[in-house]
């Protein structure tokens, strides 16, 4: 039934935003990662040399696989990592998936009391919050938090901004900075001890290509 | 908006253990206190909830997880986080004149709140070990190769164990980093484990000017501090001062005689391990195995904790997670469990199946347990686990055991007329 065997490499790998750098990334380190990666709908494919394998998640749940340890490795954003809080070793930053966590809202808001904010990210949020000593409700929504302030849900969000134009689009700005993202590497605890060896290769392998901002 | 239980609902994070697991459970901490007595250690109780003063010392910030009882007169109580604490406390105060070492063993459940939905255990139960009153590296080499025993006496497979310093780590980082400011946050990337973290401080530190860059490589050193006991020679080219350098002696002394013990197979030196609990000194260490994500046993020394509650005394020991210990033998299939098997019996046949009955379990004839049933219970018709019928005297049965025990008592009973 299980899926981690003691030979083999498993690692998690977040579907979406970052999937295709990872990919690149990791086939530029000489990884060896199925062809048919990209197109396939299969959840858990092998790679040719059957010294990897790799499940395609959901990012929320690549902390989560990892942590139980049914995948070793998990290739995941900074910004699921602080929201997910799990107990894992953070072993590589890719440098890919470059984006910011931020405090949004309209340009008449900025400056004003925060009563409400919208976020995916309930606990960033709200730990950001506290820790500036600011008593703020946060709403958890699952998607296009951006909505939240236009229909008068709440007055500021919390989200993750890449390029900005989901923001500008809707009539928002960012306010202030929380964190800055990119994708990590992060490993199970009993992985980490017992398949020490292929995890250092595999980092190193990663660690010759990862970008590194100029 | 709080709803109502379900009649049948428990709270989070607690479970019910049915016969078999039940059997199970109970196998394996009867076959860990056998080992733990086999190395001269006693078993010892403790009350399930005590005052909140006695675990002070415990978990690092993580008040929240307690849960908290108020006695008539408004004291707060904790259901036990951890049993380090109260062993201490009965050290320390019912048997502060035993004399020095002291072995004992316990096998308790734990209580911590889980704050997310994670899916972790809110009681859980460790089977562990305390050594007080020996501080030499004697004492902490015998904690792992116990913990080592234990694990294979219950066919754990595959144990590694990763082995730190926090006594090192601790004058290592005050070798390198002068600042309290840094020295603070680079323990804390430690405990948390975030390597991408620490790496970035150290190459931050770096560049402020904050440190040599001969601490830079030592500290970026750390991270790959791993392997086996080469790692303590390795460690030496890094440090001068003589509480470092002491902290690694004891290191090697302890391998040394892991290997008397004949365990050093097992071991991992990791020189950047740093557990949750504060109240470590010395040596700590950690044990995986594989098919489970979380360690299966973890230990340390922790010198200071008896000295609160005022018996100046150095202390060492571990716990083994049973639950954990289950779920790696669930996937191995270790466990083998017996079932209690039914005989039958038709009305005029009462008398003899409860002698019959009486006679199997006061010999001990039978591993297996054993009962009767009326077989107009239709309950008893249906049981898989009947291995025979008693019909007009005579004991119909598949079972080759069972049949030769019925001949015996037979003629035993015949004899006795």
């Amino acid at each position: 039934m299980s899926c981690n065997l003691p030979d083999v490499l498993t690692i998690a790998l977040s579907k979406g935003r970052i999937m295709n750098d990872t990919l690149d990334l990791m086939r530029k380190a000489c990884v060896s990662v199925p062809a048919e990666m990209e197109d396939s709908r299969k959840f858990i494919l092998d790679s040719p040399d059957g010294q990897l394998r790799f499940i395609v998640a959901k990012p929320t749940d690549v902390p989560t696989f990892v942590e139980y340890g049914v995948a070793d490795l998990g290739i995941v954003g900074k910004d699921v990592l602080l929201e997910a809080d799990r107990d894992l070793y953070e072993l590589l930053d890719l440098g890919i998936g470059r984006c910011r966590v931020c405090v949004c809202g309209t340009p008449e808001q900025l400056g004003k009391e925060i009563h409400r904010v919208a976020s995916k990210y309930p606990k960033i949020a709200s730990d950001y919050f506290r820790r500036l000593g600011r008593q703020v409700e946060v709403i958890f929504l699952n998607g296009q938090v951006e909505l939240a302030p236009l229909i008068g849900l709440a007055d500021r969000i919390v989200d993750i901004v890449e390029t900005g134009r989901t923001l500008r689009e809707n009539g928002l700005e960012i306010h202030e900075e929380i964190a800055e993202i990119t994708t990590r590497v992060v490993a199970n605890r009993m992985s980490f001890r017992l398949k020490n060896q292929p995890i250092n290769q595999l980092i190193d392998q990663l660690r010759q290509v990862r970008l590194v901002r100029a | 908006m709080g709803t109502k239980p379900i009649l049948y609902e428990k709270p989070q994070g607690v479970r019910d253990y049915l016969p078999q697991r039940a059997q199970w459970r109970r196998q394996l901490e009867q076959k860990l206190s056998e080992t733990y007595r086999l190395w001269g250690y006693e078993e010892i109780i403790t009350p399930t909830f005590e005052y909140i003063e006695t675990f002070q010392q415990g978990l690092r910030g993580q008040e929240d997880r307690l849960f908290k009882l108020i006695d008539r007169s408004g004291k707060t109580m904790v259901l036990r986080p951890e049993m380090t604490a109260p062993i201490a406390r009965v050290v320390s105060s019912l048997l502060k004149d035993r004399a020095l070492p002291l072995r004992l063993f316990y096998i308790a459940s734990i209580f911590r709140q889980q704050l997310v939905v994670t899916g972790r255990d809110a009681e859980f139960t460790q089977a562990g070990v305390e050594h007080f009153g020996d501080a030499s590296p004697h004492a902490d080499a015998e904690m792992i190769a116990l913990a080592i025993d234990a694990l294979c006496s219950v066919s754990v497979p595959g144990v590694r164990i990763a082995l730190g310093q926090v006594a090192f780590l601790h004058a290592f980082l005050a070798e390198q980093i002068s600042g309290d400011a840094e020295r603070q946050e680079i323990i804390q990337s430690l405990l948390s484990k975030d390597f991408v973290m620490y790496e970035r401080c150290v190459r931050g530190y770096l560049e402020d000017g904050k440190l040599t860059p001969a601490s830079c490589d030592a500290l970026l050193w750390l991270l790959r501090a791993r392997g086996g006991v080469e790692v303590l020679t390795e460690a030496r080219r890094f440090v001068t001062r003589a509480d470092s350098l002491a902290a690694l002696e004891n290191l090697a002394a302890i391998w040394e005689m892991l290997r008397l013990h004949q365990v050093d197979q097992f071991i991992q030196v990791d020189l950047g391990l740093l557990p949750d609990f504060e109240y470590y000194t010395g040596c700590v260490w950690e044990g995986y195995a594989p098919g489970i994500g979380f360690p299966v046993v973890s230990g340390g020394r922790y010198d200071d904790m008896a000295s609160k509650f005022g018996r100046n005394t150095p202390a060492t020991g571990f716990m083994i997670g049973i639950e954990r210990v289950l779920e790696v033998l669930d996937r191995t299939g270790e466990l083998a469990v017996s079932a209690p098997k039914l005989i039958q019996f038709t009305e005029q046949d009462r008398e003899a199946a409860i002698h019959f009955s009486t006679w199997l379990r006061r010999g001990k004839r039978l591993e297996i347990a054993c009962s009767v049933a009326s077989s107009s219970h239709r309950a008893a018709e249906a049981a898989p686990d009947v291995v025979g019928t008693l019909r007009g005297g005579q004991l119909f049965t598949d079972d080759l055991v069972l049949a030769g025990l019925w001949k015996s008592w037979r003629m035993e009973s015949e004899g006795d007329q």
